[in-house]
Order: C-alpha cells, then structure tokens, then sequence
C-alpha cells in the first residue's frame, strides 16, 4: 500500500484515540479496505485521499456520530467531546470547553454538597462538633438539622444545571455535525 | 442557495432509509454502497457520511456485519446485514414513506 495513505491510516488513528481500541482499530481497516477497493478500480493515491477528504475531517464525522448517538454522560464521553471540540473549528473551541468543563463540576459537586451536608447533619446527632463543616450563607449559619435538607436542596439544582448544560454541549455538537453533514 | 438546502435536508432524511433498504436486499460492503448511492446524484454521499453513519446503524443494533475475505488481488470486506431489529425499523420506515408519498401525491390530485 502507498506510504501517503498508510500515513493518512496513521493520522485517522491517532485522532480517534478516545474511542475504545477495538472499535478504533475496526474503523482504521475498514476504511483500508475502502482505499484498496479505490486503488483497485486504477484511482490514484492522492484521488483517495481527496475523495475521503481530510483525516481530521473523517475522525470527526466517526468522533460526532459517536456523541450524537447517546446523549449520556461518562468520562469516555467527555474525552470523546473534548478529541470532536478540538476537530469542530473556533465557536467551539470556546462554547464546549466551557459549557462541558462546567457540566461536570456541576455534576460532580450536586453530588458531593448534598454527601457532605449528611455528614454534617449525622455528626450532630451524635453530639459531634465539626467546626468547619457547615452551611453559612453570609454571617448566617444554619443549624445543623437543617445543613442536610439546604444542601440536598442546592445540590439538585446544580445536578439540574449540570444535565441541562451537557444537554446544551450534546445539542451544540449535533448542531456542528449537521452543518457539517449538510456542506458534505 | 435555497433549493440546494432543501435538496440537502432531503437527503439527509432519507440517507438512512436508503442503506437500510439496499442492505435488506442482499448484504453490502461499505464501498458498494457508496458507490450505488453515487448513482443518483440526489442520494450520492461521501465515505465521510456513509461509513461512520454505518457505524452508528450497528451501534444502534439495526446492523450486524462480518469480515469476510475477497477473490486475489482485493481486500477484505465488511459486510453489513439487517438484525432483527433493523428489519422492524425499516418495516416502519416503508409505511412513514408509503403514507408520505400518498399524501404529497393526494395533494397535487386536488
């Protein structure tokens, strides 16, 4: 095979990184057997490579799909979303580093606000006093009873700000594969 | 510029379909896909459309596919067949488009 598309091979590779090794090596060899089956009917290299475009431009329209196809959260997502904003021009490498970054430190702390505000509410129960565990808004410290339903509270809302902002990062990457798919 | 949207979007609507359909009559290979879409310049789409679109049908478990061998002197193939549930899937495809058609068609009788 010619060197220009075993490295065209190479490039596809190294730019599908996030996604899991099997898949990413299926991916490389079926498209191997797309050039071979070019190279076959006489096209030359450089016409298979124009006609597949350019690697970046394939690994994204794999690294989209992938996205676009199951709007769940999981860090293999994340680095997924991050390898496609690298790929999806300046808009997004503003707007999805954002909007993304922000969803998970939202997730995360919705989740560790409401585990801490138990602590400290079982803590009092048992009569402990964990000076510096506590809800304070401003001077007002709230009693201890009320720490778990306060921060249960705020927790949820940024578990709800969370989703909707990875909802918003999803939504953005379909928006730029559509776009993309209706220049194609 | 309006008209090539409009062309696009319809395209982009049916692109699926299309697949789903060619591969329920025999089991297909990505490059022959390609390139019987490229006979209709309306349904005509890039490797960088089909291939990961493909991916995506099996992901979804409308696709199963296999690697198979080739005569001397080509490649290795990955043929793509219908599962189960990407027959159910085309089944209702056909009657969105049967009653898309008989309703455009009702239209121009009037």
């Amino acid at each position: 095979m010619d060197t220009a598309l075993e490295l065209y091979l190479e490039k596809i590779d190294r730019r599908l990184r996030p996604m899991p090794l099997s898949e990413r090596a299926d991916i490389v060899r079926e498209i191997k057997s797309g050039m071979l089956e070019l190279e076959s009917l006489g096209l030359r290299p450089e016409e298979i490579t124009a006609r597949l475009g350019s690697p970046r431009e394939l690994a994204a329209a794999y690294l989209g799909e992938a996205i676009v196809k199951n709007p769940r959260f999981s860090f293999r997502r994340l680095g997924t979303m991050a390898a496609f904003y690298s790929l999806a021009g300046l808009g997004g490498m503003i707007v999805l580093p954002a909007a993304s970054i922000t969803a998970v430190t939202f997730l995360a702390c919705g989740a560790l606000i409401p585990a801490m505000g138990l602590g400290a509410f079982l803590a009092s129960l048992l009569g402990v006093q964990v000076p510096w565990y506590m809800v304070r808004l401003g001077s007002w410290t709230a009693p201890p009873a009320l720490a778990f339903p306060i921060s249960a509270a705020v927790g949820l809302l940024l578990l709800l700000a969370g989703r909707g902002l990875w909802r918003a990062s999803v939504g953005f990457v379909r928006m730029v594969q559509k776009k993309r798919r209706s220049l194609t | 510029m309006e008209l090539a949207e409009w062309r696009s979007q319809l395209k982009r609507g049916t692109l699926e379909f299309s697949i789903l359909l060619m591969i329920s009559q025999k089991t297909c290979y990505g490059y022959e896909i390609i390139s019987r879409l490229e006979k209709s310049p309306i349904l005509a789409a890039k490797e960088s459309t089909v291939y990961p679109l493909l991916r995506r049908l099996m992901k979804e478990g409308l696709l199963s596919s296999v690697w198979r061998e080739s005569a001397e002197g080509l490649p290795p193939r990955k043929y793509y067949a219908l599962t189960d549930k990407g027959q159910s899937r085309l089944a209702a495809m056909r009657e969105e488009w049967d009653g898309l058609l008989s309703a455009i068609g009702g239209i121009m009788e009037e």
